[in-house]
């Protein structure tokens, strides 16, 4: 009946509260080395404006404040320096703009491995499957460590012509749906807000080695047109930073998209910008098929 | 439980005394002409089979006539004797000893009884009985019932009610007396100097401007969306009501949200006043009699809202004949039965009301439909109400009433997915389905006890029950064989139940001083919300609940409140409300004084003002933009205290030759109010709803003008409401106050009926309101995630800093009414939105042709046409 009646109408709408600040999306990882991206904010009604932060460099320090080098832009404007950062050790990035300049600092995360995927009950079927992710870490409760955990899919995906013959074929990978009912799972309420990813923390977790009890909801295909090549789940321990931001992102994205609901803020601890910066350190584990 | 126990052994020993003296019980009806006192003993040992001992010195020696309807004998004594001066006993063989009471006096003297509708012997509400040219009176309570203190020899009392021709009667005061006063329906064709005066009169007694009372024959001529007459939806008319976006979804009274509202149907609390997401009441107009709004000087025996208290009254049955309507409209359709049980004594009403949407929209469901083998997709919605109530009357002192309601709404989205690909065929089945409704059933005692009092006893039973399920089921079949088989369903129940039980005193002591008390308990139990999920792969089966468990509450509340009336030229009401409420961890304790005062500074122009201190151990979480019925109901608990309110006001008014000019200025502090948090939704968390929530606190103040028409073949009225409404939460806004969202600065009501005669009457209403406010977002960034590398993320400006262009509208309708020998048709023809003025409903962003992102007002209700057929059957 709403739809029948339903009409609407542009309005005029001055953007009153806009002004330029730095959108920034600074990760640090663990072993590897720092991506970056570097952008404006954007009034959210009129025509697209240019996003780039003039005049930008980024370079990268060490704890003791020792340059380590520049952060170099790629051809899609993020920057990055593929550098080893040690576990436990401060790594600081400055910036300079025409927005301002800006520090950010760091202390990197050890790995958390993924001990083994114990058990893994795959429910195989000729169309799909459906997969009971079972994972082994070694927990410290001396040290509170937050995790980021989520499952990537790799697949192949065919193309036929007319005459059913493979004409051309493409590699993809994807985030999958994935839940879990472990009491440090639910003890995160944001997990409600987010369909690919469960942020937890090790907070009420017994010491030692620690099963995991998870599970993909979404069908992985496997049939003439797909053709998955490995699941993968993936377990980040990210910083207090990145916990709280993940969180909050995705409850506000979730609200955002929904009609009746009344989204707030996103967190951000850039200064007088939007954004984060974090570092975390990351451990996959490959199951072939 | 004890109290009510208690109640039970009360209402058992009642009926025991009953049995224990048939024949005193037995109901009779007496007339006889004038004779000596003497001779009327004996005609009444005739009537009555008792035996009579008296000394003859003793009793009156003139001569007295007799005349009593529907009467027990022991109420007959009761009244009898007393008035000419004599007590009266019964021995052990039957035998009534007479003996002169103690000292009788004059003063004394009362007239009570019932104010009924001729005819149907429907007990009126609020009707006036007053002194002719006297400023003193008394209205009837909401059984109907009266007492006024006699003070003179000989009394000229006039009884009017809105809507009734007045009665003028002559008492002599001389003894006691029990009166019944049966008004017919007026005809407003004929206003005469007289009626206007007494409508002054009326309009002054009954006057307090804080309070709305809205009559069945005075709503149901007004113009309503899809023509379907709302007894709620009038009172939106009204100086300080807001309503919500295109007047739909509930009320704001004076600052406060819908959930702040007491919807009392015969006295019993519903939870869910609305069907079709708040575009009806649940009112069904064929059922209700009179709906009264108080929104500013509570009487103490309301308790438990901040706002407002909506007191509906329902008819009780037409006591003498069977009558009958059947109606139906576009959107609904009802029929109504009532009759007399027994006649004279006790009575029935049944109604039921259903939607015809689902049957309506049948054609284009299928219409629209790619209706294939590939795809089916259906969607159902309708709604149901049943009204039942059955009256017993004791003879003239005590009665019986039991009165049911249910009604649910049923929403249904079906869709079934057939696909090939290959050598896969995939089946997909996909059925959600929400329930929501109320039921309400009571049982209430009333009778007259000593000789002003009116005793009312009660039990009731409220339920709101909500129910979401969603279903899922995938099968695939591999090369013509039977594979995977995937079952997901996720359900959410939420809902609450109360049981209560009541006993109410209403003393009419005399004409200065009357009281009203009572104690009461309810218990509600609380159901915040269990979620349920499960998955099924063939065999394997899993499943899981979550969610808060049900919680037990206890709430016992007392009231007193003593009015003095001096001369109608000072008015004051003072009394107060305690209540305990009791979870299962901690007691919270409320006292709330109540105290309204109305002085008249001239002839039919008072001045009134008031303070009330309200409680409200419930909360609705809701969320913030359109109420949907997932809205959940949760207690007080630890660490949530429950909502206060404090409510000031003062006001004058002037009734003057049929007219009614009011001002009235309020100011509301409300704490401890609820809301969600920013970026929390209980509905999809799994977390304790005491975690989604926020406590803050409300400001609102208002100024509420009115000048109504109340005489002549047009009446009508204009209102102008003033508001500033205000919130302030620390968890939201960074803790800055911010607008309410239905803080809608002005408001403005033009409402006229006209009787063109007595087949054809029209009428229009123009409404106007500030827009309401909203969030909107200022600012947007990209903030790249593994699903999106672009994801767009909104910042919002400050909470509700937006304002919605202005709310205006014209409904006219027209009632084209025709008599028959067996009965009435009623045709009623009428355009909602009659100038099509697009309201914004609610707002959003979108793209537009040149790729921009653009603000867009969504609105839902253009220009309307409505008609609708009743028939009433004799």
């Amino acid at each position: 009946m709403f739809v029948l009646f339903g009409c609407r109408y542009e309005l005029k709408y001055e953007n009153i509260g806009y002004f330029e600040k730095p959108v920034i999306h600074a990760f640090f990882q663990t072993d590897s080395g720092i991506f970056v991206t570097a952008f404006k904010n954007m009034p959210v009604t009129g025509p697209a404006v240019n996003a780039e932060i003039g005049n930008i460099g980024l370079k990268l320090y060490d704890g003791s404040d020792l340059f380590l080098g520049n952060l170099n832009k790629t051809s899609s404007g993020t920057f990055n320096l593929p550098a080893i950062l040690k576990a436990d050790s401060i790594y600081t990035i400055k910036l300079k703009s025409d927005l301002g300049d800006m520090n950010f600092k760091c202390k990197m995360p050890p790995v958390t491995n993924i001990l083994s995927v114990d058990t893994f009950t795959s429910a195989n079927y000729n169309s799909s499957s459906y997969f009971n992710l079972q994972f082994r870490i070694f927990n410290n409760p001396a040290r509170i460590s937050y995790y980021r955990y989520y499952v990537l899919e790799g697949y192949y995906k065919y193309i036929f012509d007319d005459n059913n013959l493979i004409t051309d074929s493409a590699y993809f990978e994807q985030q999958i749906e994935v839940r879990g009912n472990e009491k440090v799972f639910l003890a995160n309420p944001d997990n409600s807000y987010a369909t690919n990813e469960i942020l937890f923390s090790n907070i009420g977790l017994t010491g030692g080695n620690i099963l995991l009890k998870t599970g993909t909801s979404a069908l992985i295909r496997n049939n003439k047109n797909y053709r998955v090549l490995w699941v993968m789940p993936v377990l980040e321990t990210v910083d207090e930073n990145l916990y709280k931001f993940y969180n909050n992102r995705n409850a506000h994205i979730y609200h955002q998209n929904d009609l009746v609901s009344q989204p707030g803020t996103v967190i951000s601890n850039i200064p007088n910008g939007y954004g984060v910066y974090g570092s975390y350190s990351k451990s996959a584990f490959r199951i072939k098929f | 439980m004890k109290r009510l126990a208690f109640l039970a052994v009360f209402l058992f020993l009642n009926f025991a005394a009953l049995g224990q003296r048939p024949k005193l019980n037995n109901v009779i009806n007496l007339k006889n002409n004038a004779q000596s006192f003497a001779s009327q003993l004996k005609w009444l040992e005739t009537k009555t089979g008792f035996y009579f001992s008296y000394n003859p010195e003793m009793i009156p020696k003139k001569n007295v006539a007799i005349n009593s309807r529907f009467t027990s004998v022991r109420d007959f004594f009761d009244e009898f004797f007393p008035s000419y001066g004599l007590n009266w006993r019964i021995t052990a063989n039957d035998i009534i000893v007479l003996s002169p009471s103690d000292n009788p006096k004059k003063s004394n003297f009362t007239l009570n009884g019932f104010v009924m509708q001729k005819n149907s012997r429907e007990k009126l509400v609020n009707a006036n009985v007053f002194y002719l040219n006297k400023p003193i009176g008394t209205n009837s309570n909401e059984k109907g019932y009266f007492s006024i203190s006699l003070s003179e020899d000989t009394i000229v009392l006039i009884i009017s009610h809105v809507g009734f021709k007045s009665i003028i009667d002559t008492i002599i005061s001389n003894r006691n007396y029990i009166k019944n006063y049966e008004l017919e329906l007026n005809d407003p064709m004929i206003p005469s100097t007289l009626k206007i005066e007494i409508l002054n009169y009326q309009t002054f007694i009954q006057g307090q401007t804080d309070v709305i009372t809205v009559y069945d024959n005075k709503y149901k001529m007004l113009p309503y969306l899809f023509g379907e007459p709302d007894a709620i939806k009038a009172l939106s008319f009204y100086p300080g009501v807001i309503g919500g976006s295109e007047g739909l979804f509930g009320l704001n009274i004076r600052g406060g949200s819908n959930d702040q509202n007491l919807v009392l149907f015969d006295g019993v609390p519903v939870y869910n006043s609305s069907h079709m997401f708040g575009i009806f009441s649940i009112l069904n107009e064929d059922i209700v009699k009179q709906i009264s709004l108080y929104k500013g000087a509570f009487s103490p025996k309301y308790s438990g809202r901040l706002s407002s208290v909506i007191d509906v009254h329902t008819k009780e049955g037409n006591l003498n004949s069977y009558k009958s309507s059947v109606s139906i409209g576009l959107i609904t359709s009802r029929g109504t039965f009532e009759g007399p049980i027994k006649r004279g004594k006790s009575s029935f009403i049944v109604s039921a009301r259903r939607s015809n949407v689902d049957f309506l929209a049948k054609p284009f469901y299928q219409l629209f439909s790619t209706n294939t083998n590939v795809q089916d997709f259906r969607t159902s919605y309708y709604f149901f109400d049943v009204n039942a109530r059955i009256n017993y009357n004791f003879g003239f002192k005590s009665k019986l009433v039991a009165s049911i309601y249910t009604g649910q709404d049923v929403t249904s989205i079906t869709s079934n997915l057939n696909s090939v690909n290959d050598s896969i065929k995939k089946k997909e089945k996909k059925k959600q389905g929400t329930k929501w409704g109320n039921t309400v059933g009571s049982v209430e005692y009333s009778r007259k006890i000593l000789r002003k009092t009116l005793f009312v006893s009660k039990v009731y039973y409220s339920r709101y029950r909500y129910n979401f399920n969603e279903f899922l089921n995938q099968s695939y079949v591999y090369n013509n064989k039977p594979d995977l088989n995937l079952d997901l369903q996720y359900e959410f129940k939420s809902g609450i139940r109360d049981l209560g039980a009541s006993a109410n005193f209403d003393t009419r002591f005399n004409n200065v001083i009357s009281f009203n008390s009572g104690v009461g308990v309810v218990q509600h139990l609380f159901n915040p919300g269990i979620k349920y999920f499960s998955n099924k792969i063939n065999d394997s089966n899993s499943g899981f609940t979550f969610g808060d468990e049900k919680s037990l509450a206890r709430e016992f509340f007392q009231f007193l409140e003593v009015k003095f009336n001096f001369e109608q030229r000072l008015r004051l009401n003072v009394g107060f409300n305690q209540t305990l409420f009791a979870t299962k961890t901690r007691y919270y304790y409320q006292f709330q004084p109540r105290i309204y005062l109305k002085y008249q500074l001239a002839k039919f122009f008072w001045l009134s003002g008031g303070y009330s201190k309200m409680q409200q151990f419930f909360h609705l979480l809701t969320n913030p933009s359109i109420g949907l019925p997932s809205d959940l109901w949760v207690p007080s608990t630890d660490s949530i205290k429950p909502e206060i309110a404090e409510t000031f006001h003062v006001g004058c008014a002037v009734s003057k030759n049929g007219f009614l000019f009011s001002a009235e200025l309020y100011q509301k502090t409300l704490s401890n109010l609820l809301e969600y948090k920013e970026n929390a939704n209980y509905l999809v968390s799994n977390q304790n709803w005491e975690k989604t929530i926020a406590q803050g606190s409300g400001f609102a103040k208002g100024l509420e003008l009115f000048a109504e028409k109340l005489s002549g073949n047009t009446t009508g009225w204009i209102s102008y409401t003033w508001q500033q409404n205000n919130r302030q939460f620390k968890e939201i806004n960074n803790g800055k106050s911010f607008p309410y969202r239905y803080d809608r600065r002005h408001n403005v009501s033009v409402v006229a009926v006209h009787k063109y005669n007595k087949k054809v009457n029209f009428s229009a209403a123009w409404t106007f309101s500030t827009g309401f406010a909203v969030t909107l977002p200022t600012e947007v960034y990209i903030s790249p995630t593994p699903q999106n590398p672009v994801q767009e993320i909104y910042v919002y400006g400050p909470r509700n800093g937006y304002r919605t262009k202005a709310n205006h509208r014209l409904d006219v309708g027209v009632n084209l009414i025709k008599e028959y020998t067996w009965g009435t048709r009623t045709w009623s023809l009428g355009l909602f939105n009659a100038y099509n003025r697009l309201n914004p409903f609610y707002l959003q962003l979108a793209f537009n042709n040149k790729g921009e992102r653009t603000l867009y007002q969504v609105s839902l209700l253009p220009i309307l046409p409505n008609i609708n057929l009743k028939f009433s059957f004799k």
